[in-house]
């Protein structure tokens, strides 16, 4: 049987590299990821799982890493903003200005490209239902919310669309 | 906490029980233990993930593995219209629907469409498997044993007559002030509330009377809202009419 104890050790996917690190067995995702590996782009707020700054992709679906134990991702892939390189979701925030003070960006990203990724074409209803998941608490939702609009424009785009 | 066990068979889970006999921690979706954890209202030191256990991640046309997450129950329509609610879409993607059942938090709302649908549970039980009515278990919590694991969920998917209604008091991402599920089967009428009560509520009606349904159902009065407003919303469901009425 696995088993872990005090002092683990665990192999996973971040960003495309594989990583080895070494953390107690009850941290968090989101706790391993900071301030082991040293990746700070997702944050930690609530920590409770509803503010959703925290939002990481596992194998590709956005999940609260704040409310997992790290060990959940052994062998598997983990994606965070660093991970991100100039895609359509980031020019987009950029180009409409979809932040603020820019402490739930990171987080609105990942789910916001998880969501175009498997729903380039996103209507209203599938917008709302997936980034009711982040808060912004300097409610810059009108930026975020021309920035996806944005995000479509460019994934057409690319799409040749 | 500084020990987790990841039994890969149900051999090895009896092994370890054996180890623990009074209350192991089952992890599972991670979602309520883990904001407990964080508050240090979880004192077991030991936990068990079960979530690599043969079986759990089982969803096929006749069950659903305790550790489904919430976001892969789409069928029928209304497993898909009460799950949609349940915390946010990001959660649901690791909350699963056997978390859900077992956990302790007043709302539990998966478990209104399985009790409507007539569905059956099987318990892992000191060795064993043991198969019954989710209803003979469901005592305003399920109520399981120390090392009890909540294995599948078994149920006919097939849709029936429904109404669903949820009423929050801020976004649609909240605790629900209630959760209205009325369902047609053969047996019945049944309706079902989450957060109108201290715990869910539900009952089977012969007929769609509306004042007997009513008087079924205990309202709570907390910082969410009073009894008399939940009453209110309650009358309002009850009187758009029976499930299979039309609308
Ligand atoms: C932000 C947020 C919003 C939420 N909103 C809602 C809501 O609107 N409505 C609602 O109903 N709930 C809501 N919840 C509560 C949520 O339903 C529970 O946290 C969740 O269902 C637990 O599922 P899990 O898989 O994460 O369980 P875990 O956290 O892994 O476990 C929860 C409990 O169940 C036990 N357990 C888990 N699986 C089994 C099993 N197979 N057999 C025996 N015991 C088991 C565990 O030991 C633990 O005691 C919310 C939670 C969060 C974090
Ligand atoms: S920090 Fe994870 S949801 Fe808020
Ligand atoms: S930009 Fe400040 S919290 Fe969203």
């Amino acid at each position: 049987m696995k088993q872990y104890e005090d002092h683990v050790q665990m192999e996973f996917r971040l960003n495309g590299e594989t990583v080895f690190v070494r953390f107690d067995v009850d941290e968090t995702l989101l706790h391993v990821v900071r301030n082991r590996i040293g990746l700070k782009g997702q944050k930690g707020s609530c920590l409770n799982g509803d503010c959703g700054a925290c939002t990481m992709l596992l194998d590709g679906v956005p999940v609260k890493s704040c409310l997992m134990l790290a060990l959940d991702v052994e062998g598997r892939d983990v994606t965070t903003i660093e991970g991100l390189k100039d895609t359509p979701v980031q020019q987009a925030f950029i180009e409409k200005q979809g932040f603020q003070c820019g402490y739930c960006t990171a987080g609105f990203i990942m789910n916001a490209q998880a969501m175009l990724e498997t729903h380039p074409e996103a209507d209203e209803a599938i917008t709302n239902n997936w980034l009711a998941s982040n808060i912004c608490r300097c409610t810059g939702y009108e930026g975020i919310t021309e920035a996806i609009k944005r995000a479509k424009e460019l994934i057409a785009d690319e799409m040749g669309k | 906490m500084n020990k987790l066990y990841r039994p890969q068979t149900f051999e090895e889970l009896t092994e370890l029980l054996k180890d623990y006999p009074d209350k192991p921690l089952f992890y599972s979706g991670g979602t309520e233990i883990m904001a407990d954890y964080r508050l240090r209202k979880i004192k077991q030191a030991a936990w068990i993930d079960i979530k690599q256990l043969p079986g759990m991640i089982e969803l096929s046309d006749d069950t659903i593995g305790a550790c489904v997450p919430l976001n892969e129950l789409i069928s029928p329509r209304m497993f898909y219209d009460v799950g949609q609610f349940v915390a946010d879409r990001t959660v649901r993607n690791h909350l699963t629907i056997g978390g859900n059942v077992c956990g302790k938090l007043p709302f539990r709302e998966a478990v209104l469409p399985l009790l409507a649908m007539e569905a059956e549970v099987t318990i892992f039980s000191e060795g064993e498997m043991i198969r019954q009515r989710l209803e003979d278990r469901f005592d305003k919590f399920l109520r399981l044993e120390p090392g009890e694991l909540v294995y599948q969920f078994h149920l006919d998917r097939s849709e029936r007559p429904y109404r669903h209604n949820r009423y929050t008091t801020s976004s649609v991402v909240d605790y629900p002030l209630m959760t209205y599920l009325a369902v047609k089967a053969d047996r019945g009428y049944f309706v079902g509330l989450s957060g109108y009560g201290s715990v869910p509520q539900y009952g089977w009606f012969d007929e769609w009377k509306q004042d007997d349904i009513f008087n079924h159902f205990q309202a709570v009065t907390n910082d969410r809202g009073s009894s008399a407003y939940r009453e209110k919303l309650l009358r309002i469901e009850l009187a758009k009419g029976a499930p299979d009425e039309a609308v």
